[in-house]
């Protein structure tokens, strides 16, 4: 018993320990927005400055400034103050010279600024200060405390009892204070704040600072508790913390206090147990401890997560544009003979740092692929090439070379498709989260538990293949001729098929799912499926990297996949071009080992700067260029052809299709052919109600189509039109009755509901900024997320462009405008890409959500011509549009519904003159006087 | 003292390439209330957050109580003196009725929680309760309050009928005319429901597709029913 109250207390030290970083998470992130990946690297200077001081010395954390002697040690009090005013000062910082420029950039961004800071302060604090462990300084009151016929460390028990009454404080301040309900307002809703008087920068400034300093104080005071003064093992504690901020949902400070609280705990009796119980398994024991938070994290965020994100949410992934290749032969041949030349001339470190970089060029490309094309963060690469290392190691001699490589990139797939499961429910921040932790628990769990990994032997037999020495080094050299054109020839062949890939069918979904979840989801696209099939692809490709870095180390060494070069790897793929092919060669280049790397080291003598650069150049490139190097050169190039292109077309006219006169192609006013008989009842929703928390928003709307037909849904704004849609397409929950051409699809999910033939459009127009017009249209009818479609179109990425796809576009006169961006066509022809996009779906039912929402009149007019067309094919349409001139134009029958609840239908005449719709419409005054008046 | 409050000139207004408002010419004066009137889509709503500087204008000029708007900068035109209750009612819907009242307050504000409660005593009762659980017409008379409390020289409010009954339009209303009247504040109220607020306006703008179809004092807007029908719900082919 005794034993247990005491471990209880060393868990809670240990939980206050986390509540000061996670208090602090939560704090930052309500008020800038930012998840602080970098709380715990943040926290280390002031700690070292304490330190520091303690030796009678004043080191300002910044380069080049030398420590000041301040003739004997400072009181304790005034070590405290100094420290403290440099984590004020941090916290300033960065809030000026980086949260600020990010506060409207989103989400990813800021991820990759906070994983930035991250890296540039460990690095940093680790150059400035070494990385020899320190002892803390001791400043609660040491000794014996009895509780209950327990002793206990005083000073544990101090402060534990420190962190609960500021924490508690805390979180009375961010509930009752004006300043705390500011930050909470911001946080809900920023605009709002403004409209409030509240400056979301200053704002920002108190948030950071508050944090700082708090996180600080507590960590200071705590002393020995948090551990040792080492900068990585301090900046990862971040991770149990970020556990905790997820837990308290990023919102509640109590949950955030209590769940650290909890997570120290759990932690420290995990670690009673492991160590004294004889049942205990061996290899349950080694870095248990970091597997916990991972666990945890993944629990939390299945409770809390969701999948599809709602109306209004921000989907905006915020990558720059991808550059799709188009592995053209000649460019691989010639980028084949120079690779291979550069190879066979040089020799020693600079050949191994070319072949390091080619290696370290899939690892690139697998982020490329996962974050470029689908948005998706991983902070775990790096763990995932880690993986198909020790399988390698593993695997010794007993299978052969190129299979051994495949089969080890296989378990790195196994291993990425369990961490990417969680990605099914989140999204963007959250998943760097996730795969931080994962990072994490696999380097302390898996390669440094001697029960995986043997610390002692893990070589890695050179492969051979047919008869071919591919062994990487002997006597005379690092790196041998062979080996180095090996590992260039899997990386070549991985680009091409991964470009291949790219540019397929899969490539524009993994671009659509980028843009657009919701919208991707509408089309048919299966988003889960496809994110997973990502990951596996992604952690296939980084596993291939893994070995090949593997084969030329000749032995696993787990360092070379720790968390801090995962975090490495990410900033140096950003920084070479995350969205881009050739981006991920330059980063491969610049990669820890790489070419650049050894320049770095071996001319410049530069080499341990490595780190800070990568730091530094990552919150560059996500503040002033987050194109990459790649991006940026090809943008350069680009602009200089366009230059010279103006140039030559001077003299002729303006070409470019925003300014065209005729917006839709063709005369809109030409004779069109007779309307087509009406069929049978294509769509049939009977009874559908729909509920928000306990408003109903839609009540009891019946809605019948017939093939052929045009019928307008109409009221107010906020009558429950777009809710009745949604309701209909299963994007929202219902209940009522929905039959598509008989077929009762009541029960079918949404992605279902658009294969069977009933396809929408949205309100906003939600085009795939980052495909072309055709592929904007295409994507929705190459359906099914199937691995081995995937794996056909590596090796054959084109098809002909479907039937219905070209008749679409020809549809909606847009075949002249095929290639193009939609950011290149007017307002009015999106519009038309966005129905033709449904109608290459070869709907049965088409509904149509505001499909001339800011359109004017003249284009207004243009496009219902388009819909009669539509319909004339013997499409059932359903429009919503508040434009009354466009539905009372081209409908042939018009449901009215307020307050979710129909009111009227009938002809448009019958509609136009009903005194409920006036009314609705008008105010009820206004239709008494107006009907009387006639 | 008798420049306007409002001056937009030949804004255009919208969102990245869409030009949801051209040419908008509108004033609003010191104790007037002028609505900005048209069916959904036509661009109100979006000319309103441009005036606050919440979104970027897409051309011309917009100036709040004398002086040039700079978009992302809404938080200086609320301190300078405009209060708008936008869309969705701006309201923060995790914090009490007074929580969001004691945010809007302000130490220059000589408008006091009382007075403010004296014009919606309903939310006397419902001072504790989180505003996200307040009824649609409650949370509208929050937000009214809201905006009355930081003391303002001019108001814009956006779709207050939005989701309401008639009969809570109907004494809404008269509080807007109220407020104009007695504390001299200029009032922009843009709204669907055309009668209801030409009942208590001064003059009144009509938009159609984003430009101005119609201009004048309410009682001539208000004769003109036949024009502000088809306006809204277009004329019978």
């Amino acid at each position: 018993m005794s034993q247990n109250f005491l471990i209880i207390v060393l868990g809670l030290s240990l939980g206050s320990v986390y509540a000061a970083l996670t208090m602090g998470i939560v704090v930052t992130y309500q008020g800038t927005g930012v998840i602080n990946f970098a709380a715990a690297a943040m926290a280390t200077v002031p700690l070292y400055v304490m330190s520091d001081l303690e030796k009678g010395l004043l080191t300002v954390p910044l380069p080049w400034v030398p420590s000041i002697d301040v003739g004997g040690v400072p009181p304790t009090w005034l070590a405290i103050l100094l420290a403290l005013i440099v984590a004020a000062l941090l916290g300033a910082l960065i809030q000026i010279g980086i949260s600020r420029p990010l506060r409207q950039a989103p989400v990813l961004a800021k991820v990759i600024a906070a994983v930035g800071i991250m890296l540039t302060l460990q690095a940093g604090v680790a150059m400035k200060y070494g990385t020899t462990s320190r002892s803390m300084r001791q400043i609660l009151p040491k000794g014996q405390l009895e509780v209950f016929g327990t002793n206990l460390p005083k000073d544990r028990v101090w402060f534990i009892i420190i962190t609960v009454i500021l924490g508690s404080a805390l979180a009375l301040w961010f509930r009752f204070a004006r300043t705390g309900l500011s930050i909470q307002a911001a946080c809900e809703n920023e605009r709002v704040a403004t409209f409030a008087r509240l400056s979301p920068q200053t704002l920002g400034m108190i948030t950071w600072t508050l944090s700082s300093v708090l996180t600080a104080f507590l960590l200071i005071i705590a002393g020995p508790a948090t551990g040792v003064l080492m900068p990585a093992s301090l900046t990862l504690l971040v991770v149990p913390a970020l556990a905790a901020a997820l837990i308290a949902q990023l919102r509640s400070l109590w949950l955030a206090l209590f769940g650290a609280l909890a997570l120290g705990v759990l932690q420290a009796q995990l670690q009673f147990h492991s160590s004294t119980k004889s049942w205990w398994p061996t290899w349950a024991k080694q870095g248990l401890l970091d597997a916990v938070p991972f666990i945890v994290i993944v629990i939390a965020l299945f409770i809390v997560g969701s999948s599809i994100p709602m109306r209004g949410e921000d989907t905006n992934s915020g990558l720059p544009p991808v550059m799709l290749p188009k592995n053209k032969p000649l460019t691989i041949a010639i980028f084949t003979v120079i690779a291979i030349a550069a190879l066979t001339f040089t020799s020693g470190s600079y050949r191994f740092g070319l072949m390091t970089s080619f290696a370290a060029a899939l690892i690139a490309l697998s982020l490329v692929i996962l974050t470029g094309m689908v948005g998706q963060i991983s902070l775990a690469q790096a763990a995932f090439g880690g993986v198909a290392g020790i399988m390698l190691s593993k695997f010794g001699d007993g299978i052969p070379f190129p299979i051994s490589m495949l089969l080890a990139a296989l378990a790195a797939t196994v291993l990425g498709l369990i961490v990417g499961l969680p990605a099914l429910r989140i999204r963007g921040a959250q998943l760097a989260v996730v795969t931080l932790a994962a990072g994490v628990s696999l380097e302390k769990f898996v390669f440094a538990n001697p029960s995986f990994v043997s610390p002692s032997s893990n070589k890695i037999p050179s492969p051979s293949f047919l008869g071919i020495d591919l062994a990487v080094r002997d006597a005379t050299s690092i790196a041998k001729l062979p080996f180095s054109i090996m590992v260039f020839l899997v990386m070549m062949a991985s680009f091409v098929l991964a470009g291949n890939i790219m540019r397929s069918g899969t490539g524009r979904k993994m671009l659509a799912v980028r843009s657009n979840e919701r919208a991707a989801s509408s089309v048919g696209i299966q988003v889960a499926g496809l994110k997973l099939m990502t990951f596996g692809l992604a952690s296939f490709i980084a596993g291939l990297g893994g070995a090949l870095i593997g084969y030329s180390r000749g032995q696993l060494s787990p360092e070379s996949f720790g968390v801090f070069v995962g975090l490495s790897f990410l900033a140096i793929t950003y920084l070479g071009g995350i969205t881009s092919l050739s981006g991920a060669v330059v980063a491969g280049l610049l990669m820890p080992l790489g070419l650049f790397f050894i320049f770095m080291d071996r001319v410049l003598t530069l080499g341990k700067y490595y780190a800070l650069f990568s730091g530094v150049s990552l919150i560059l490139t996500v503040i002033l260029n987050p194109v990459g190097i790649a991006g940026k050169t090809r943008s350069d190039l680009d602009k200089r052809k366009a230059k010279k292109a103006a140039k030559l077309t001077e003299a002729g006219g303006d070409t470019s299709d925003m300014d065209d006169e005729v917006v839709y192609g063709r005369d809109a006013s030409k004779v069109r052919g007779e309307r087509a008989p009406l069929g049978d009842v294509m769509l049939k929703a009977t009874e559908v109600s729909v509920s928000y928390g306990g408003i109903r928003a839609v009540n009891a709307v019946t809605v019948e189509v017939r093939a052929g037909e045009v019928v307008g849904l109409i009221g107010p704004n906020g009558a429950g039109k777009t809710s009745f849609i949604d309701a209909i397409t299963g994007f929202t929950p219902a209940t009522g009755e929905v039959l598509l051409d008989s077929r009762n699809i009541t029960d079918t999910g949404a992605h279902m509901r658009a294969r069977l033939g009933l396809v929408r459009t949205w309100q906003s127009v939600e085009l795939f900024q980052d495909l072309s017009i055709l592929h904007n249209v295409q994507v929705g009818t190459d359906v099914g997320n199937d691995v081995w479609k995937m794996l056909k179109e590596s090796v054959r990425p084109t098809v002909p462009t479907p039937e219905a796809v070209s008749k679409a576009l020809e549809l909606m006169r847009l075949t002249d405008v095929a290639d193009k961006k939609p950011s290149e066509l007017s307002l009015g022809r999106q519009k038309a890409v966005g129905v033709a996009r449904a109608l290459a779906m070869s709907p049965k039912v088409l509904l149509l959500d505001e499909p001339a929402a800011g359109l004017d009149s003249e284009e207004s007019v243009q496009f219902g011509e388009l819909l009669k067309d539509i319909a004339a094919t013997g499409i059932a349409c359903l429009l919503i549009d508040h434009d009354m001139h466009l539905v009372m134009g081209v409908c042939d029958r018009i449901y009215a519904i307020e307050f979710g609840t129909p009111i009227a239908d009938g002809t448009p005449e019958q509609v136009r003159l009903d005194p409920a719709v006036i009314s609705a419409y008008l105010g009820a005054s206004h239709s008494e006087t107006s009907v009387g008046g006639q | 003292m008798n420049a306007p409050l409002i001056r937009t000139t030949n804004l255009i207004a919208g969102y990245g390439q869409s030009r949801v408002v051209r040419d908008l010419n509108i004033t609003v004066n010191a104790g007037e209330v002028v609505c900005l009137l048209g069916a959904n889509g036509a661009g109100k709503s979006t000319s309103l957050l441009t005036i606050a500087g919440a979104i970027p204008s897409l051309g011309g000029e917009v100036e709040v109580l004398g002086k040039k708007v700079v978009a992302g900068h809404a938080h200086q035109v609320a301190r300078r003196g405009l209060s708008i209750v936008p869309e969705g009612r701006g309201l923060f819907y995790r914090l009490t009725t007074s929580e969001n009242l004691r945010l809007r307050h302000h130490r220059q504000s000589t408008v006091t929680v009382e007075e403010v409660l004296e014009l919606f005593p309903a939310l006397k009762a419902l001072m504790g309760r989180r505003s996200a659980l307040l009824s649609g017409g409650e949370q509208q008379m929050l937000a009214l309050a809201g905006a009355l409390l930081s003391d303002p020289k001019v108001m814009m409010i956006d779709e207050m009928s939005l989701g309401l009954a008639p009969i809570i339009v109907e004494q809404l209303l008269p509080i807007v005319r109220r407020i104009a009247d007695e504390r001299n504040v200029g009032v922009l109220l843009v709204e669907q429901h055309v009668s209801a607020a030409l009942s208590i306006s001064d003059r009144g703008y009509v938009l159609a597709h984003g430009t101005v179809t119609a201009e004048g004092n309410a009682e001539q807007l208000r004769k003109d029913a036949k024009m502000l029908e088809d306006s809204y719900l277009g004329d019978v082919h």
